[in-house]
């Protein structure tokens, strides 16, 4: 039998990979903040804003963070009696619909007993006599299992695609997504497969395992929580989790609509100030800025809060509180297959591509041009009230030139669908990271121009593949270029990126993909991350014209984007990053670090840990004393066998940050590895001194109980590991294999069925549970 | 024989005409029909009784001397002191600008009567010339109180025949009294009219006040003293500024910096453009309602402004005109530009109008991007004879940005949108003209295939 080990080395931390790697892009149904190839940067560089007392910024100099807490918000109800009209329009809209606690008003889906059948139980959702909402989980054999519907997130209300999914709160203190999601558009219930079957989104069959559902047990949390790989703060407002060291999570909300607030920023000053008896003064500081003055960046902010794909750059944000300083909007584009070459959705991405649009990149559309936001109705860009979303004047109001003789544009009959600008220009197209079973579409914000046979090369369903399902590419492409002619150009990263091969030298690489002069920093960012991935190895030298690219791009006050451009000099270059990172604002450099860390962690997929470590160790120039790059450096030394470095990097970033209590177990696992049972052991119990519910801690534990023959004690951390995280097959396993080896092999079987339902494809278990099955037939 | 040379044949009549005393207290309509207030201002009486009166230019006109004409108009005081309800105003004219205008009335190649002191303007000014003179002669609307062959009368001053709806009485009273300019650039951008100074006495000042107040006494236009036909204020005819609170205030004033178009044209503190007048203290010179009806729908109210109708919502509209109401500023005048008179030649292309009207005072006059305003924007104007950048930018986009403003567009929010006031028509020729002054086209792709148009 073998013990449960630190997985391959292509993995980091027995701690951090075998536990909450659940959800990469393609499961989720909201922000992704932490992107599966970011997954070594992103929770320890996460970790490093604690103790910062300024987010400064390229432009404008260091900036003092401003600082929100939970106790800042007022809550939606508070604006009503002032903002009547406002709050009308906002509570019958579908932020103000979005979710709630469960009731007649918020919940779409049946919860009227219907059974929920799969191959190896019914999941029933029902009210009972109390009120409650509860899914009550029956499987032969087993006890039945009853969950409270803890909140309710969305409403079902979008065109493309409107789904229902619900939470419960946990015994550890979070809250966690339940696999059992509603289609208003299929009428019927679905789960995610994503980390399991990796189909994607399906309705639920009576041939599907309770367990090919990714989220059963459940695993996604509500709030950002850097152990957690999907973070879900955008399905309500003003979503906080937090672990209270030593005793369990913390997670809070103001409500789970979309309030005033998520929005607005605290409101709580601005109650306080207009209800005081002396409002008589009238102050000009209402505790509140006026939205109406944003710039063109601060508005999309507002909006990218939810609606855009987004990596972490620090936990904690609140409404109100600098967007940059927790946000980075393009990083993702580092994981690979989140937008395709011309910004559209490759995986999962929101509106975020409006960034790629040429209304944003050549003019200053925001999403407030077309959405109304309270009642999130439609408005022409001079706020005229528009009927609905197929409304021309949403883009004539600007291109008033083709509104004049519009069938010398549209080229369909007038009254038609296909002659709305939308049509064309902004489809509706399913988000191919969940797959096509159940509709998920959201109307293309990068605006682009319909072309057909690129649109096939991407594996899109084209504007007019939408309808003309009987003509060919070929033909559709025809069409387009006897209407139109040449069509505008696609800006020259994403055509760079759509003809750039690997066998193309980064001489024609860089012309092909930098372009510094171009106005968009996200066609920028995608060409400058391409040219990274493929022509920037460590310590390669840029030739000139390539260097003085990357250089006018590093001048950018673009945070991310400048950010990668200073990381992709560092990596060519790893003398130049520390002088150059001193004058950097903070903002950047956590970004610039996150990107090492990407890198590095590619290095190490590809078993290359020299320069695994290089890139590392440039991280650490660049943010010294870091608790995320010293946690991550003590990973790399780990996987390289040396134990003694990795014991002081750990170390060293529990002095930067010492609540960590997964870094507790990497140091743990590393003293048994070098031989000190004793202080590996004194590693767990500090991390179950800081999170009682630190699963990993229990299975490691058990773990080296185990190895020492002590089986008592390894069952108990063993059964403990399996109550605190049942989400983790290796703890069933575990305690199946020290059951087995206690000769309790009836006790053992169906941990061991346990483990290999919630990880099929893994060998170890399903080499265990033969084990034990043969043995019980034995007996 | 100075007197019966500036003010010609039948003075007498206009001059001494009606009361035949000087003590009386004088009667408004006749002072401002003898000044010739008509012969600048729409609905003002007194343009044809003017020119009928004040000596003509030209072929026709009796020979008067370059250096008489140039220390004339130094000071007619010093030609006409005894001053008749008609007289030669002051403009506060330059030595150049009075060297051109001298060889321009006189035409005068040999210089008679030349004296010292003339001759030595001369030599200091060698480039003003005729041209120069004529150009300033159209500016300042000269014809319209002299004939001349080359300049005719216009319409260069507002309609009196809102004068009661317009203004504050003792606003108008003060300005009468010491005119200062409230358009740096002339009622029409570019133009360079001014109003100058009719040096009235108080009594004057009193009579003309009371008289262009007086509603139904003005005009001579046949809707006399009509009401101010905007809609908004057909609904609301005493309109008041709404109350705003200090954060409407910093945010309305946020918004007129920082993305409406008004300081394009408009000066507030020591922000905005030179075309139209400041808005600081306007309050104390317009009434309320007036203010939000020009907002509203300036080309009803003033024909041929400039000022595009805008296309913002109405509640915004009045969010600027009680912002500009209740901004607690005093009231002053502005600076004159220089060189904002700048001649262009005539040009009969379809939109050459339009473009020099509209477009010229922040463009340029030839699309150079350096129009008078230019220098008083924070982002330069485009050059619309560059034909690198203009070959780039699609005719739609031209069109676009003529109707919709810069903001939108990813362009200076100080340029405003036209989509209210100009046609389709309009918008096109401006594209078309725009393209021969960069003498390009558009990018290719942006010309292929039948949509173009």
């Amino acid at each position: 039998m073998s013990p449960v080990r630190r997985p391959g080395p292509s993995r980091r931390l027995a701690g951090a990979v075998v536990r909450r790697s659940s959800s990469g892009p393609r499961f989720v149904h909201a922000v992704r903040t932490c992107p599966r190839a970011l997954v070594v940067a992103l929770p320890l560089l996460a970790a490093c804003g604690e103790g910062s007392d300024t987010a400064d910024y390229p432009t404008g100099g260091d900036q003092p963070a401003i600082r929100v807490t939970a106790a800042d918000f007022a809550g939606s109800e508070a604006c009503a009696a002032c903002h009547q009209d406002q709050y009308g329009r906002w509570a019958g809209s579908t932020h103000g619909r979005a979710g709630g606690e469960p009731g007649p008003g918020t919940v779409i889906a049946p919860f009227d007993g219907t059974p929920i059948a799969f191959r190896d139980g019914t999941v029933v959702p029902v009210v009972d006599s109390a009120g409650r909402y509860l899914f009550r989980v029956l499987r032969e054999g087993r006890p039945e299992v009853t969950i409270d519907v803890d909140g309710v997130i969305g409403g079902g209300h979008l065109l493309g695609g409107g789904t229902q999914g619900f939470v419960t709160r946990m015994a550890d203190g979070t809250v966690r997504f339940l696999p059992f999601d509603y289609s208003r558009q299929l009428d019927d219930w679905f789960c995610n497969t994503g980390t399991r079957l990796d189909r994607g989104w399906v309705p639920i069959t009576s041939e599907m395992a309770l367990a090919d559902c990714g989220d059963w047990p459940p695993r996604r949390v509500l709030g950002t929580l850097r152990d957690f790989s999907n973070c879900q703060s955008c399905h309500g407002s003003q979503i906080s989790a937090r672990l209270e060291p030593g005793a369990r999570f913390e997670t809070h909300w103001t409500s789970l609509d979309i309030n005033c607030e998520s929005c607005h920023g605290p409101a709580r000053r601005h109650v306080e100030l207009m209800t005081a008896p002396d409002t008589g003064a009238n102050p000009a500081d209402i505790g509140l800025a006026s939205r109406v003055t944003d710039g063109v960046e601060e508005s999309l902010d507002v909006c990218f809060q939810c609606h855009a794909v987004k990596d972490v750059v620090q936990e904690g944000h609140l409404p109100g509180a600098r967007f940059a300083d927790y946000y980075a909007l393009k990083l993702p584009i580092l994981g690979g297959d989140i937008y395709l070459p011309d910004g559209r959705v490759g995986s999962f991405g929101y509106q975020g591509t409006h960034l790629m649009s040429s209304c944003y990149v050549d003019g200053n559309m925001t999403c407030v041009s077309c959405h109304e936001p309270h009642g999130l109705g439609y408005w022409d860009v001079n706020r005229a009230p528009l009927a609905d979303e197929t409304d021309d004047r949403q883009c004539t109001s600007c291109h008033a030139a083709k509104a004049v003789a519009p069938e010398t544009h549209a080229f369909h009959p007038p009254d038609s669908p296909g002659a709305r600008c939308v049509s064309c220009h902004m489809p509706y197209l399913q988000h191919p990271g969940v797959g096509g079973a159940v509709p998920f579409a959201r109307s293309d914000h990068t605006i682009p121009v319909p072309r057909p046979e690129l649109d096939a090369r991407l594996g899109l369903v084209s504007a007019c593949r939408g309808c003309h399902t009987d003509l060919s590419e070929f033909q559709l492409q025809a069409q387009v270029d006897e209407w139109w002619g040449a069509t505008k150009p696609l800006d020259p990263a994403s055509a760079g990126l759509l003809a750039v091969t690997d066998a193309m030298g980064a001489e024609l690489a860089a012309r092909l993909l930098l372009h510094p002069d171009e106005r968009g920093a996200m066609p920028r960012f995608q060409g400058l991350a391409g040219f990274l991935a493929g022509w920037v190895p460590p310590g390669g030298d840029l030739d000139r014209d390539a260097a003085e690219r990357v250089n006018r791009l590093a001048a950018t006050p673009d945070p991310d984007l400048r950010a990668l451009a200073l990381a992709t000099l560092h990596v060519a270059d790893s003398t130049e990053g520390a002088a150059a990172a001193s004058g950097e604002s903070l903002a950047v450099r956590r970004r610039w670090a996150m990107i090492l860390g990407f890198l590095s962690q590619n290095a190490m997929l590809g078993g290359d840990l020299g320069a695994a470590e290089s890139l590392l160790l440039r991280a650490g120039a660049v943010l010294p004393g870091d608790a995320g790059v010293l946690r991550a450096l003590g990973s790399l030394y780990h996987d390289g066998g040396d134990y003694t470095r990795a014991i002081a990097a750990y170390t060293e970033s529990l002095a930067a940050d010492p609540v960590q209590p997964s870094v507790h177990v990497d140091l743990g696992i590393t003293r048994a590895a070098a031989g000190d049972a004793a202080g590996a052991i004194r590693e767990y119990e500090r991390a179950l001194s800081l999170n009682p519910n630190e699963t990993l801690a229990y299975l490691n534990l058990g773990n080296l109980q185990l190895r020492s023959g002590d089986l008592v004690s390894a069952i108990r951390s063993y059964e403990r590991a399996v109550a605190v995280g049942p989400e983790f097959s290796r703890a069933y396993l575990n305690l199946a294999i020290a059951l087995g080896r206690a000769g309790r092999i009836e006790e053992a079987l169906p941990h061991a069925r346990l483990s290999v339902e919630l990880a099929p494809a893994d060998e170890v278990a399903r080499a265990a549970l033969a084990q034990l099955e043969s043995e019980a037939a034995r007996r | 024989m100075r007197k019966a040379l500036l003010l010609g044949a039948g003075v007498a009549a206009v001059l001494l005409g009606g009361s035949g005393t000087r003590q009386a207290a004088p009667d408004g309509r006749e002072l401002v029909t003898s000044l010739g207030c008509g012969a600048c201002h729409a609905g003002g009486p007194g343009g044809e009784a003017i020119r009928s009166v004040a000596p003509s230019f030209g072929a026709d006109a009796r020979e008067l001397a370059p250096a008489y004409i140039f220390h004339y108009l130094a000071d007619p005081r010093t030609v006409q002191p005894d001053i008749a309800p008609a007289r030669m105003p002051g403009y506060d004219l330059n030595e150049r600008q009075r060297v051109a205008l001298a060889l321009f009335v006189t035409n005068d190649r040999e210089m008679r009567g030349v004296d010292d002191a003339f001759r030595a303007a001369v030599d200091r000014h060698p480039d003003a010339d005729r041209a120069e003179g004529h150009a300033l002669f159209e500016a300042l609307n000269c014809a319209g109180c002299h004939l001349h062959p080359e300049a005719a009368p216009r319409v260069t001053a507002p309609d009196l025949g809102f004068t009661a709806l317009r203004v504050r009485e003792d606003w108008l009273a003060g300005y009468l009294a010491d005119p200062v300019t409230i358009r740096p650039a002339g009622l029409r951008p570019g133009r360079g009219g001014q109003m100058p100074d009719f040096r009235l006495t108080p009594a004057e000042v009193t009579a003309i006040t009371s008289f262009l107040m007086t509603p139904g006494g003005t005009t001579t236009t046949p809707a006399a003293n009509r009401p101010l036909p905007s809609p908004p204020v057909a609904a609301a005819p005493q309109w008041e500024p709404v109350a705003l609170s200090p954060f409407s205030m910093q945010k309305a004033e946020a918004l007129l910096r920082d993305r409406w178009s008004c300081l394009g044209c408009h000066q507030l503190g020591d922000d905005g453009g030179r075309i139209g007048p400041r808005l600081d203290g306007i309050a104390h010179r317009l009434q309320p309602e007036y203010v939000r009806a020009v907002i509203h729908d300036p080309g009803t109210l003033a024909p041929g402004t400039i000022m595009p109708r805008s296309l913002e919502q109405p509640d915004r509209l009045d969010l600027i005109a009680s912002f500009l109401l209740l901004r607690d500023a005093p009231w002053t005048g502005s600076e004159r530009v220089a060189g904002a008179a700048r001649p262009h030649p005539p040009d009969t292309t379809p939109g050459a109008a339009t473009y020099q009207a509209q477009c010229a005072p922040c463009h340029g006059v030839r699309g150079a991007g350096d129009g008078f305003n230019a220098r008083f924007l924070p982002v330069a104007p485009t050059a619309h004879n560059d034909s690198a950048a203009m070959s780039l930018r699609p005719d739609d986009t031209l069109y676009d940005g003529v109707h919709a403003g810069g903001w939108i567009l990813g362009k200076s929010h100080r340029m405003p949108a036209f989509g209210a006031s100009l046609d389709d028509g309009e918008k096109r020729a401006l594209v078309r003209y725009m393209r021969t002054l960069c003498r390009c086209q558009g990018p290719a792709w942006s010309r292929d295939g039948r949509a173009t148009r």
